[in-house]
């Protein structure tokens, strides 16, 4: 019982860890044809994926947090004529940098993957 | 409406008072729920896609690193709290004990600073870590209490820390410190808690780099420093010609910013630019808008200008021309705006929601402000356009004086200034809002 609780939460962690390695790399993704603010983000995510991936509002917002602070985007606020002012985002050069090494690792963990899975299928 | 509002709060109350950009996060999550209503959202399923506010603030949080504090400067803001907890105890245990006979003088003064001193210690403790994230001690040694993830501590986690005070086992506790991971007493491990330094990475940078920028870069200035009355302010005219422009700067803006404008208008009229106190070359610290322009008007006598001026804001700059017209209404021939500020659109977060300054009360504006001091975020000044158009060796100056006005704000502002600065702010803006109550203004700026 208590094996199949450890397990399991192993699990879930690695699937986290995953998706969170990867937020990285969907929002600067988004970002590299220009600017966008956090909910133009969020709704380009849901609809060129069809939600497939599973994020939620409140996992997208922080991931932005946390780019700006590592210095891959810079922001801007700008005031509407109605309502609450917007932050824009945009990636800067190191962002565009980062942006290159991560979608390299992905690429190369994802045909490494496709390699191995492939074997593996044979094999049976 | 108010569980948007409840959510906002949730997620800030979670975050420590010192975060710098804990209104724009708030500003941010707000915008976000108010677009998804516009969509035609409901509320509750808006809050269920943003998930449990405690994980978002953690989320948040982990984008800021963490610094263990030394053990050494948790000593020392350990011994600085005892030192006050006894100038308090010491009096007040000699007061009491003078209700008993003398012969129990002694065991009572101990018993009221032994006993009586660690409730009040542990109360203290616990209360102040808990509401401010750190004591009189910690703050002094710049050291934050927080949660494991960085969050602020729970009143639950904040009298667990103190337990081992309780129990007597307090120095058996404090050496755990010296062995774990994250330098944590055995009771903060067991409370999730840990104790680190305060946000203040990369201000240190700031503060050191126009120590040496100042004097080698900013060199004297180009125009006459004036005396308004125990400050003087640099000013420089130039032309010949009425009525007279007067160039007022935006923020963190300077009177050089006017020299590629100044030659031209001075071709066919006199017009002077000014460094505001505590910027450029002029004395003094950052003032409220109304004293802003009292001080300007001062100068202006005191060179000699004669009104009316046709004045020229830029950005803020707009703000405090009209200002000025309003104060001093014979004074002001016409208003130029080189995309001016309106108050209509500088906000502040009241209850969750990004609203104008202009438009709260006093009493309104004094519950947006953080207790205690307020940390200054420290930005690297502005460079790139449009201020690579001046002149390169101006160009340097610019950045310079820029660098010197973000460090002549201390890091840490006491309440009490950034109260009268903030509410200094909020009376000029609804000063001007009341002139624009029609809505539709003879005066039009860049918006």
């Amino acid at each position: 019982m208590a094996t199949d609780q450890t397990s399991g939460d192993d699990r879930r962690g690695i699937e986290r860890e995953l998706k969170r390695g990867s937020l990285e790399l969907i929002v600067l993704h988004l970002l590299a044809p220009g600017e966008a603010y956090g909910y133009e983000i969020v709704s380009k995510l849901t609809a060129e994926t069809n939600g497939a991936l599973e994020v939620t509002d409140g996992t997208l917002y922080p991931v932005l947090y946390r780019l700006e602070r590592a210095g891959f985007v810079t922001v801007r606020w700008e005031t509407q004529e109605r309502g609450v002012p917007r932050k824009y985002y945009r990636l800067t050069d190191t962002g565009r940098d980062e942006l290159a090494r991560l979608r390299y690792e992905w690429t190369s963990f994802a045909k490494a993957m496709g390699k191995l899975l492939r074997q593996g299928k044979e094999a049976e | 409406m108010t569980t948007a509002d409840d959510y906002i709060n949730t997620v800030l109350d979670m975050l420590p008072h010192t975060m710098p950009s804990r209104v724009q996060i708030a500003t941010e999550l707000r915008g976000h729920i108010d677009e998804r209503l516009a969509q035609g959202q409901t509320i509750d399923e808006i809050l269920r896609q943003l998930g449990d506010p405690a994980q978002l603030a953690d989320s948040y949080l982990s984008a800021e690193p963490l610094v263990s504090a030394p053990f050494l400067s948790r000593a020392a803001a350990k011994i600085i709290d005892v030192i006050v907890l006894l100038l308090v105890m010491c009096p007040l245990a000699w007061a009491l004990s003078q209700l008993v006979p003398p012969d129990f003088r002694p065991v009572v003064m101990l018993l009221i600073v032994l006993v009586g001193g660690s409730v009040v210690f542990g109360v203290y403790t616990a209360l102040t870590e808990r509401r401010y994230g750190r004591t009189l001690g910690k703050r002094m040694m710049g050291l934050r209490v927080v949660r494991e993830s960085g969050a602020r501590i729970g009143l639950g986690q904040a009298v667990v820390r103190q337990l081992p005070a309780f129990f007597q086992v307090y120095w058996i506790d404090a050496c755990f410190a010296l062995f774990t991971d994250k330098s944590q007493r055995a009771f903060e491990l067991l409370s999730k808690t840990r104790v680190v330094r305060a946000l203040v990475f990369s201000v240190l940078l700031f503060v050191a780099a126009p120590v040496f920028a100042r004097s080698a870069v900013i060199g004297p200035p180009p125009g006459a420093l004036i005396d308004v009355g125990g400050r003087k302010l640099h000013v420089r005219c130039s032309g010949a010609g009425a009525p007279t422009v007067v160039l007022e700067a935006g923020a963190s803006a300077f009177a050089i910013d006017w020299s590629l404008v100044q030659p031209e208008i001075a071709r066919t009229n006199r017009v002077c630019s000014y460094d505001r106190s505590g910027h450029g070359w002029s004395d003094g610290y950052q003032r409220t808008p109304s004293e802003i322009v009292s001080d300007l008007h001062v100068l202006m006598g005191a060179i000699g200008e004669k009104p009316p001026y046709v004045m020229v804001g830029a950005s803020m700059g707009g703000i405090y021309t009209r200002l000025y017209q309003a104060q001093y209404p014979a004074e002001v021939a016409g208003l130029v705006f080189v995309d001016g500020s309106h108050e209509r659109f500088l906000f502040t977060l009241f209850e969750g929601k990004g609203v104008p300054i202009g438009s709260l009360t006093a009493e309104q504006i004094r519950t947006t402000i953080p207790p205690g001091a307020t940390n200054v975020p420290r930005r690297p000044p502005q460079t790139g356009a449009p201020f690579d158009h001046l002149p390169a060796d101006l160009y340097k100056v610019r950045i310079a004086l820029e660098t010197q006005l973000i460090t002549s704000v201390p890091e840490s502002v006491p309440h009490e200034v950034v109260l009268a600065f903030v509410e200094g702010q909020r009376a000029a803006f609804s000063k001007l809002r009341e002139l624009s109550k029609q809505e539709h203004h003879v005066l039009k700026s860049a918006y």
